[in-house]
């Protein structure tokens, strides 16, 4: 049995009052924008519910038409797979926006309210009334337990991911300096063969050797910036320069290839610059670009900055192939990559340094092509 | 002729960075732990010294230190895959140059090396008491300046260069102490900025 199913045979809920929804969902219908809107007036009065939303009127608005259409579609059904997905990831945006599971309770309460209001109301027939009532009870409370299931599950992952990084930085420092070692022997001591050999082959080998050398010491590096937890330094750093030089080194590693060009636009003078901590910023940078080029499709690379409420949002675009479905949800997850040689840590060494600053890092495949990945860093908190 | 010591208890590494140093025509010796350091310290002058901060019986702070003592020493250069940058500042504070780390900067290790045996380049004293800053600076004057970088200020004695060698430049950051002045040598003040406009300022200064 599915979890949709098991839920549903737990509440009772049947084919009856599906039925029963779906009749009333014209009655309903014309009142929906008003129980939005009375649902919404409640969480901006609340302080800390309140506090979850933070795109102001215009994300509002927009949450209003979304839960217009989540009782549209509560009500017609149908309630099955598909449904149970789509509600499953209301509960896992919760988590995300760091909303307390109680409001979950409260804001349902409210619409559970206005409903009976409009079945009082509205249905003369007292059967017809009391079971549409007992059907719309059923409903929310599938509602909700899809909700905080999702919600638990989704809380339990990301404490998993937690432990998992903890795990990886304890192994990453124990193992950092036990490995540099020898790496250190093997990478001089190809040096030296590379000075002995005249045997083009065996220069060959020489420079694999090198290379791979090379690559461990990068995840090795990586391991040890990413479980490091060193304080954010922050200064006035402008991001056109940075992103010049970024290139630049990159260019010259032989990371990004003559034919790829990488642009810069600020969308308001105020994005030129941003209050971050310089190196940490010039690895974020370095990290987006090396990631955009990496998968071997793009030809441009555009970086924006622009001024939004919270702070300054930098972008990083490209028009590669983009994410593959199955590693964008976990795209900032350590040692997660789509790349057979990535060392799954650019990205998540994105997250973590936007985490330290207060901000977040975004993942996703823009619909015209290509790859965006943003970071958001707050305004740091004023005196 | 150009004398290094390495300290590292690795052995397979300390001789491999002795032998690609000899491949430039150097002479090396190579110690595994503090103690055999001590031992072979008297037995200088040394040009330079390329120290690892682990060892058997102590660290590369004990070797800083221990080469502190004496009137114009020879540059050390933290050569480590040593994870704890607190100990490694300390070492940086006591008079270090510079850090790199293992194993990806042989090369420069082998530059470093190489610029502070050129016996035609003259000395610049660097005076920063950030140590993070500092090896941005002495970063750039290996990458802009044809000098040899020592450290200027540690121990805030007055400025001592290696023995041996003549100073070109006196190089202070903002806001660092630096005990005295050097007849002769010119005097370059570097603003308290992010890194990456060191090189730029002092490729500006130089030429």
């Amino acid at each position: 049995m599915s979890l949709i199913e098991d839920i549903q045979a737990y509440i009772g809920f049947d084919a009856d009052d599906a039925e029963a929804l779906a009749a009333f969902l014209p009655v309903a219908r014309p009142h929906f924008p008003r129980i939005a809107a009375h649902f919404y007036d409640l969480i901006l009065e609340h302080p800390s519910a309140h506090a979850a939303i933070t795109g102001g009127t215009a994300q509002v608005e927009r949450l209003k038409k979304t839960l217009v259409g989540w009782m549209e579609s509560g009500l017609a059904g149908p309630h099955d797979e598909a449904y149970f997905e789509k509600r499953s990831r209301i509960g896992r945006v919760h988590v995300e926006i760091g909303l307390p599971q109680r409001f979950m309770f409260t804001a349902m309460n409210v619409i559970r309210l206005d409903f009976r209001d409009l079945v009082r109301t509205h249905l003369a027939d007292a059967e017809t009334a009391q079971r549409t009532s007992d059907a719309l009870d059923k409903l929310f409370d599938m509602e909700l337990a899809i909700m905080l299931g999702a919600y638990q599950a989704d809380s339990e992952e990301r404490l998993r991911q937690r432990e998992r990084l903890a795990v990886v930085g304890q192994i990453a420092a124990s193992i950092g300096h036990e490995l540099r070692n020898p790496l250190g022997v093997i990478r001089s001591s190809s040096f030296l063969l590379g000075r002995y050999v005249d045997d083009e082959k065996a220069k060959r080998h020489v420079a694999k050797i090198d290379h791979q050398v090379e690559r461990c010491s990068r995840i090795i590096e990586g391991l040890l910036e990413l479980t490091r937890e060193r304080p954010v330094t922050r200064s006035h750093v402008e991001i056109g320069p940075l992103v010049e030089e970024v290139t630049a080194d990159l260019r010259e590693s032989g990371v990004l290839s003559a034919d790829v060009d990488v642009t810069f636009s600020a969308v308001d003078d105020g994005a030129r610059a941003v209050d971050a901590d310089p190196a940490m910023l010039r690895q974020v940078v370095s990290n987006l670009v090396e990631n955009a080029v990496a998968a071997g499709a793009a030809q441009h690379v555009a970086v924006t900055a622009r001024r939004t409420d919270e702070g300054t949002e930098i972008s990083v675009l490209d028009d590669g192939r983009g994410f593959p479905a199955e590693v964008l949800p976990r795209a900032f997850e350590p040692l997660v990559s789509s790349r057979p040689h990535g060392t799954g840590l650019g990205l998540a060494l994105v997250h973590a340094i936007a985490r330290r600053h207060g901000g977040r890092a975004e993942a996703a495949n823009r619909p015209e092509g290509g790859a965006r990945v943003t970071v958001v860093l707050p305004r740091r908190a004023g005196p | 002729m150009a004398r290094i010591l390495i300290v590292d208890d690795n052995a397979d590494l300390a001789d491999n960075l002795a032998e690609i140093l000899e491949l430039a025509g150097h002479r090396c010796t190579t110690v595994g732990s503090v103690e055999a350091f001590a031992r072979e310290w008297p037995r200088g002058p040394w040009s330079a010294v390329v120290c690892d901060m682990m060892l058997t019986d102590g660290t590369g702070c004990d070797v800083v230190a221990a080469t502190r003592g004496s009137d114009g020493p020879p540059p050390v250069v933290l050569w480590t895959a040593y994870a704890d940058d607190g100990r490694v500042e300390e070492a940086l504070a006591a008079g270090a140059l510079t850090r790199l780390r293992k194993p990806c900067d042989l090369e420069r290790v082998v530059e470093f090396v190489e610029r502070l045996c050129d016996e035609a380049a003259p000395g610049a004293a660097v005076c920063v008491d950030d140590p993070a800053q500092r090896i941005a600076v002495v970063d750039a004057v290996l990458d802009v300046t044809p000098w040899r970088p020592y450290v200027g200020a540690a121990g805030r004695r007055p400025l001592a260069s290696p023995s041996g060698w003549t100073t070109a430049a006196v190089i202070a950051v903002a806001g660092a102490h630096v005990p005295g002045d050097v007849p002769g040598a010119r005097r370059i003040e570097l603003p308290a900025a992010a890194s990456r406009y060191l090189a730029e300022h002092l490729s500006t200064a130089v030429s």
